[in-house]
C-alpha cells in the first residue's frame, strides 16, 4: 500500500455565464407525457396523488379540469407528446398526502416510462419524501431540478410519520435506470433542506454531460436529523470520471467546505465518489472536510 | 486485521475492506465498504477496522448479522 500527501491548492472561483433569460417555470407540476394511442390512462397518474386534495389539471390537449380530486384520467384520442400541468394543488406540503404526490411521477411502470421531460416540479409545490422519487423513468431525457422545493420532515408537525422516513429530504435511490438522461443539473438546486444524497444515478449510461453543481449550493443541512445521529451518506460512487468531472468534484468539495456544519461528536458523513479525482483546486477543502468536518472520504485521489 | 487509526490511505496494493463502528466498543456497525486499488480513503475517525482478507472481513460482518 502507499500513502498519499495532499498538496495545498487555490480555492476554485466558480464561473457564471450570461445568456438569454428563459421563460419562468410553471407554478405547477409540468411534464411531457408520451401517449402511444393505445393506453387510455396516464398509468394511474392521479389514483393516489389527488386523494384528499384538489388540483387543476391541464391535459395539454385543450382539455382541463378545475378543482378536481380523486381518480381522474386523461382521454387522449391521438398518439403524441402532451404537456400536462397539475397546478393549484391543495395541501401539497402535508407529508402524508404529498408523500403520495411523488406517485404522480412514479406510479405504475407504464406511466412513469412515458414521462419524457419534467419541465417543472412546480414553484408553488413543496415536496416531501423524495426518497426514490424518480427511478426507472426509461424515456426521461430532461429534468428541471431548479424548481424542486423540498422540505424535511419535522417531528413536531409530522408526528404520524415513521421516524425512518423523516430523513427523506434526500434523493436516496433516485435517478436510477434512466438510460436517456444526459445530465443532472443541481447548479440551481436548493440543497438547504437536504439531509442525504446517496446512491444516485445508477445505470445512467448516457449521463455524459454529467452531474453539475453550482457556486451557491448550500449543504448546511446534511445530517440534521434527530433519529439517525451517527453517520450520513453522500454517495456518488455510481458516477465515473466523465459523469462527475474533476472540476465538478472540486466545486462540490468547496461548497461542502463552505457550508457543511458537523452537528455532534458522534456525527460523521461518508462522502464516496468512487474513483473520481480532485485537483489542487479541491485539495484544501477536502483536507478541511476530513480534519474538521468529520467526513470520511473515498475518491480517486488527486490528479 | 490491519491496525490503522488516522487514515489517509491511497491506492492500496490490494483491495482493503473496512468496517466503521459507532464507538470503540465495536458493538454497532454503521458502515462497511471496500477501498479499491484506484481509490483513496481519508478519515480522522478511530473506530474503523481494515482488512486485506475479504473472508475475514465477511466473517466479522456476519458476527454483526450483516451479509455484505
Amino acid at each position: 500500500m502507499s500513502w498519499y500527501a495532499n498538496g495545498m491548492g487555490i480555492p476554485m472561483i466558480p464561473q457564471s455565464g450570461d445568456g438569454p433569460t428563459p421563460p419562468g417555470p410553471s407554478t405547477g407540476l409540468q411534464f411531457v407525457y408520451e401517449f402511444d394511442g393505445l393506453n387510455q390512462y396516464v398509468g394511474g397518474l392521479t389514483v393516489q396523488g389527488l386523494i384528499s386534495r384538489t388540483a387543476d389539471v391541464d391535459w395539454g390537449d385543450g382539455t382541463s379540469l378545475t378543482g378536481t380530486t380523486g381518480f381522474i384520467t386523461s382521454n387522449y384520442s391521438t398518439a403524441g407528446d402532451y404537456t400536462i400541468t397539475i397546478d393549484n394543488i391543495t395541501n401539497s406540503d402535508q407529508p402524508i398526502e404529498s408523500q403520495v404526490l411523488k406517485y404522480l411521477l412514479n406510479y405504475g411502470v407504464d406511466a412513469k416510462a412515458r414521462i419524457k421531460e419534467i419541465l417543472s416540479f412546480g414553484t408553488s409545490i413543496t415536496w416531501v419524501n423524495t426518497f426514490s422519487m424518480l427511478n426507472d423513468n426509461s424515456r426521461l431525457t430532461h429534468v428541471d431540478l431548479s424548481t424542486l422545493n423540498i422540505r424535511a420532515f419535522d417531528p413536531a408537525t409530522d408526528p404520524s410519520q415513521n421516524p425512518v422516513y423523516r430523513t427523506n429530504a434526500n434523493f436516496a435511490g433516485s435517478f436510477d435506470n434512466m438510460p436517456l438522461l444526459t445530465t443532472l443539473d443541481f447548479s440551481d438546486f436548493d440543497f438547504s433542506n437536504f439531509i442525504q444524497f446517496s446512491s444516485i444515478a445508477g445505470n445512467c449510461p448516457n449521463l455524459n454531460e454529467g452531474v453539475i453543481f453550482g457556486p451557491n449550493n448550500d449543504f448546511s443541512s446534511i445530517g440534521k436529523n434527530e433519529i439517525v445521529s451517527s453517520i450520513f451518506l453522500y454517495d456518488l460512487s455510481n458516477l465515473n470520471q466523465k459523469q462527475l468531472s474533476t472540476e465538478q468534484y472540486d466545486l462540490l468539495l468547496n461548497r461542502l467546505d463552505a457550508t457543511y456544519v458537523p452537528s455532534g461528536v458522534t456525527f460523521y458523513t461518508l462522502l464516496n465518489v468512487g474513483s473520481v479525482q480532485y485537483s489542487s483546486n479541491g485539495s484544501t477543502a477536502r483536507a478541511n472536510l476530513v480534519a474538521t468536518g468529520k467526513m470520511l472520504i473515498t475518491d480517486g485521489g488527486q490528479i | 486485521m490491519i491496525d490503522l487509526k488516522k487514515t489517509d490511505l491511497c491506492y492500496p496494493d490490494v483491495e482493503l475492506y473496512y468496517i466503521i463502528y459507532t464507538s470503540n466498543d465495536r458493538d454497532e456497525v454503521i458502515s462497511y465498504n471496500v477501498i479499491n486499488t484506484n481509490q483513496c480513503f481519508s478519515a480522522e475517525y478511530e473506530p474503523i477496522d481494515f482488512y486485506d482478507n475479504e473472508q475475514e472481513w465477511i466473517k466479522v460482518l456476519k458476527e454483526h448479522n450483516i451479509t455484505p
